[in-house]
């Protein structure tokens, strides 16, 4: 962090606009919100061990060394609690800094469980994922009057590791800190206050107020420093003596004070009379240019925003209130938010869903219904909840000033994003309307393909290592959640090369994970897939689907003991003998919802069990002594062929939709295989005559199943008369499915 | 004779766009681009004759293409926009401030 900003150093200017609850004198009403830090902690190994205890080093002296560049092994975690003051957002992040390849960053939603008592799952993360499997969090904070006696007990569990407990000690009620400076060309001045009621076109609720540009931001969670402004020679902007983008760039290199080619917490904010577009420019964020973005902002005084519409009641007091709102929407701009309207483009932090009626300084106040009247009638002067979010609790390189670039590596691991990558990936459902039903275990399908005209080395299993791979998931309305698969496979990292134009296939159940149903309450979801390859990442495109409310009473009921642990874990791995609960479930929904998708899932799922042999440990009690006994359980064929037949073989267009191409065919090969061995031939070669019939028949949006998959079908079905040639299927194929360039113009 | 303003706004990813009004080329341009933080690309104007004109904007790459009839008799402020696989367009009779 640049800057110094503990509660103890606040100048009384920033004290002055805290919350009065956070100026409370009585500890119980002493806010808890703010950023906590650790005492750093020298660790005995760069890599982190889930779970590993560390090293308390507080009072060695090695303190200072956090702040540099970490050099050495010592890890520091900051940790930012957002439960109350202005606009909480329910949530808690951190970040644990070690080297720049250590890093991790991680979000919580809470709800409280008690006072000053939080649990949360943590549903976002970023950086050395591996090495902090947690899915859960527990706070306690420790309020007091007096800061220095603030803390908060963190309490990190799940995904397999023991607990993570960090006691953190407060710093600040601000989660970041940063800089403004305020210049102006010429014979401009500044805008940079507003009354709030001068004009009489506002919120009845909204408080009569000198509202600054600096209140604007530390309400939205900033410790905002300001440094002193000045005069730059209009000469600057050329003859025409109107800024061009360039221009603004050369006089924000010698005229801020602050001005560096590097990332940090500071803005450059410039008010001049008009932009070279001429008066239709009111402002612009205009640092897209150099390797730093984001880090200067513009105002243009003579522009359409000082003209008021016309008959208006005040117009001097529109005109500085539209002043003032442009300023703080270019200053928006520079900690890389989007337009309202724009907030599903490009590659965004999380799945995002457009605002357009935001009262928002993000939103065009003349873009709403109603128009500007309708938008400052309801504008409080904020930031909405997810651009607060963003701001607050965002990994820092997306959200501070010449850090990522403006908006097109708004994203994931953008620091790593390749400017011209070489593979695409794309995330698509094998439906032409990407509807599912209610309690329908949704699989998606990823397609990889090297888009560049060398051949280009790729992880093996790089579509199914779940390592590799970020997996973002968002309601409509609800904040975004982090797909925690549960363990398909592990893996030797093999590599093999993927030629030019060549594209590898493989499936992606998303309904579940370690940390919940994800994708189970009716609603529109946004999901979005980050694979992390060789440095570089690649992202999909954000897949929107939809899951459709439940048709009766016995769905709703049903769906209470569907949406466990257990059942996601068996749909998920294709069958457990030993979750019965979960078995249970499925049995029941087999009986009672028959005619739905749920039900075929559920067969696969139970037939799948069925079909081997499995060996289980059992504790017996053996002349009054406990023992343990390994059981063995025969494969009960029969069952499991009904179970097939009904779920794969009866509706084959239903099972090939709601599978998803890749396990569809996956079950039909594995099934038929088996019962060939088994010695029925003639049952094997008709499940693969009618996977053919299916697939050379499936068109989705215009495309259909490539050439290569339906030969290698025929081969496996004329391969069954010669048992020699079968060969063992592999799961889902990424490579069974390539295709060359002539193929995929068929997909 | 009323002037046209059209503004290519939301939605250009480095495209060729071109405008033919009452069939005349009147704008061509490659690597048409929207800045995402003014929501603006682009913009042309004329001076046009006033009465009943045709206005197609075409953009070949993405295989859009879209007409549109305007009563001209004023000054007239086109914004075109790529929407969803779409060429949307709105008329103004003030121009179009960007921020
Ligand atoms: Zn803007």
């Amino acid at each position: 962090m640049a800057d110094e900003f503990s509660y103890v150093n606040l100048p009384p200017e920033q004290l002055v606009d805290l919350e009065a609850s956070q100026l409370q004198a009585s500890a119980i009403f002493a806010p808890a919100s703010g950023l906590y830090v650790s005492q750093p902690n020298l660790i005995s190994n760069p890599t982190p061990v889930p779970g590993g205890s560390a090293i308390e080093v507080s009072g060695t002296g090695l303190e200072e060394m956090a702040d540099a560049s970490y050099p050495l092994p010592i890890r520091r975690e900051e940790f930012r609690l957002d439960v109350d003051g202005r606009n909480p957002q329910m949530t808690a992040s951190g970040t644990i800094s070690g080297s720049m390849a250590s890093r991790i960053h991680w979000i919580a939603k809470l709800i409280a469980s008690g006072p000053s008592k939080w649990t949360g799952w943590i549903w976002y993360k970023d950086g050395a994922v591996a090495s902090f499997p947690y899915t859960s969090v527990q706070i306690q904070a420790t309020r007091s009057s007096i800061p220095d006696q603030r803390m908060v007990t963190a309490i990190f569990s799940g995904g397999g590791a023991p607990n993570r407990v960090r006691r953190l000690r407060f710093k600040s009620p601000y989660f970041h800190s940063v800089n403004f400076e305020f210049d102006s060309a010429e014979g401009e001045n500044p805008t940079l206050s507003v009354n709030s009621h001068a004009h009489p076109n506002h919120p009845a609720s909204l408080p009569s107020e000198n509202l600054t540009i600096q209140k604007v931001f530390q309400r939205a969670g900033f410790y905002v420093t300001t440094s002193p402004g000045g005069t730059v020679p209009v000469s600057g902007a050329g003859p025409n003596a109107r800024w061009s983008d360039q221009e603004m760039h050369d006089a924000m290199q010698v005229y801020w004070s602050r001005f560096a080619n590097k990332s940090q917490w500071a803005l450059w904010v410039f008010f001049a009379s008009l932009h070279e577009m001429g008066t239709g420019l009111g402002g612009i964020m205009f640092d897209d240019i150099g390797p730093n973005h984001r880090q200067g902002t513009a105002i243009f005084n003579d522009s359409f925003v000082a003209t008021a519409p016309a008959g208006d009641a005040n117009p001097a007091a529109w005109v500085q209130r539209m002043i003032f709102w442009t300023a703080c929407h270019e200053m928006g701009h520079s900690f890389n938010l989007a337009h309202s309207w724009q907030k599903s483009l490009g590659t965004p932090w999380i799945p995002l869903a457009d605002e357009p009626e935001a009262r928002s300084f993000m939103n065009y106040p003349y873009g709403v219904s109603g128009g500007q009247t309708a938008f400052f009638a309801d504008f409080q002067y904020r930031f909405t909840d997810s651009e607060l979010l963003f701001m607050r609790h965002a990994p820092e390189r997306f959200v501070q000033m010449g850090n990522a670039d403006w908006f097109d590596h708004h994203g994931f691991e953008e620091a790593n994003a390749s400017p011209e990558p070489s593979l695409k990936l794309e995330l698509r459902a094998n439906r032409n309307v990407n509807l599912f039903e209610f309690m329908e275990p949704a699989t998606l399908e990823l397609k990889l393909t090297n888009t560049s005209s060398q051949p280009c080395m790729v992880g093996e299993n790089v579509l199914s290592d779940c390592d590799s791979m970020t997996v973002i998931i968002k309601k409509d309305g609800k904040p975004a959640r982090q797909l925690l698969p549960y363990v398909r496979h592990c893996v030797l990292p093999k590599k093999r090369v993927l030629g030019p134009g060549v594209s590898i296939y493989d499936s992606l159940f998303i309904s579940a994970g370690r940390n919940g149903w994800d994708l189970a309450e009716p609603g529109k979801y946004t999901i979005q897939v980050a694979l992390h390859q060789e440095g570089e990442d690649i992202v999909s495109n954000p897949l929107s689907l939809r899951v459709a409310p439940p048709r009766g009473y016995e769905e709703e009921l049903l769906a209470q003991d569907f949406y466990s642990d257990d059942v996601g874990r068996i749909i998920a791995l294709d069958g457990s003998y030993f979750l019965e609960k979960g078995n249970d479930v499925l049995q029941k929904v087999i009986e009672r919802l028959a005619d739905r998708r749920v039900a075929l899932h559920a067969r696969v799922a139970l037939g799948r069990v069925l079909m081997q042999d499995y060996k289980q440990l059992v504790a017996e009690a053996v002349d009054g002594r406990k023992s343990v006994a390994v059981r063995l359980r025969s494969a009960q064929l029969d069952t499991a062929k009904q179970h097939f037949s009904a779920a794969l073989y009866d509706k084959p267009e239903e099972a090939a939709v709601s599978l998803g191409h890749i396990d569809y065919k996956w079950y039909m090969d594995r099934i038929s295989d088996c019962v060939a061995q088994q010695g029925d031939v003639e049952y094997a070669t008709r499940m693969q005559q009618q996977l053919y019939q299916v697939m050379s028949g499936r068109r989705v949006n215009g495309r259909g199943i490539p050439e290569g998959v339906l030969q290698r079908i025929k081969e496996r079905r004329e391969g069954y008369g010669h048992p020699a040639a079968m060969s063992e299927p592999t799961r889902a194929g990424a490579w069974m499915f390539e295709e060359g360039v002539e193929a995929t113009t068929l997909h | 004779m009323p002037l046209l303003h059209v503004a290519f706004q939301e939605g250009f990813e480095a495209d060729t766009v071109a405008v033919y009004i009452d069939g005349n080329e009147a704008f061509r341009k490659d690597n048409v681009k929207t800045r995402l933080q003014i929501g603006y690309a682009d913009s042309f104007e004329n001076f046009l004759p006033e009465g009943s004109r045709t206005v197609n904007i075409v953009v070949p790459e993405k295989n859009l293409s879209q007409t549109v009839q305007l009563q001209l008799t004023a000054a007239t402020y086109l914004g075109v926009s790529i929407e969803q696989c779409n060429i949307n367009c709105k008329i103004s009779d003030q121009p179009f401030g960007y921020v």
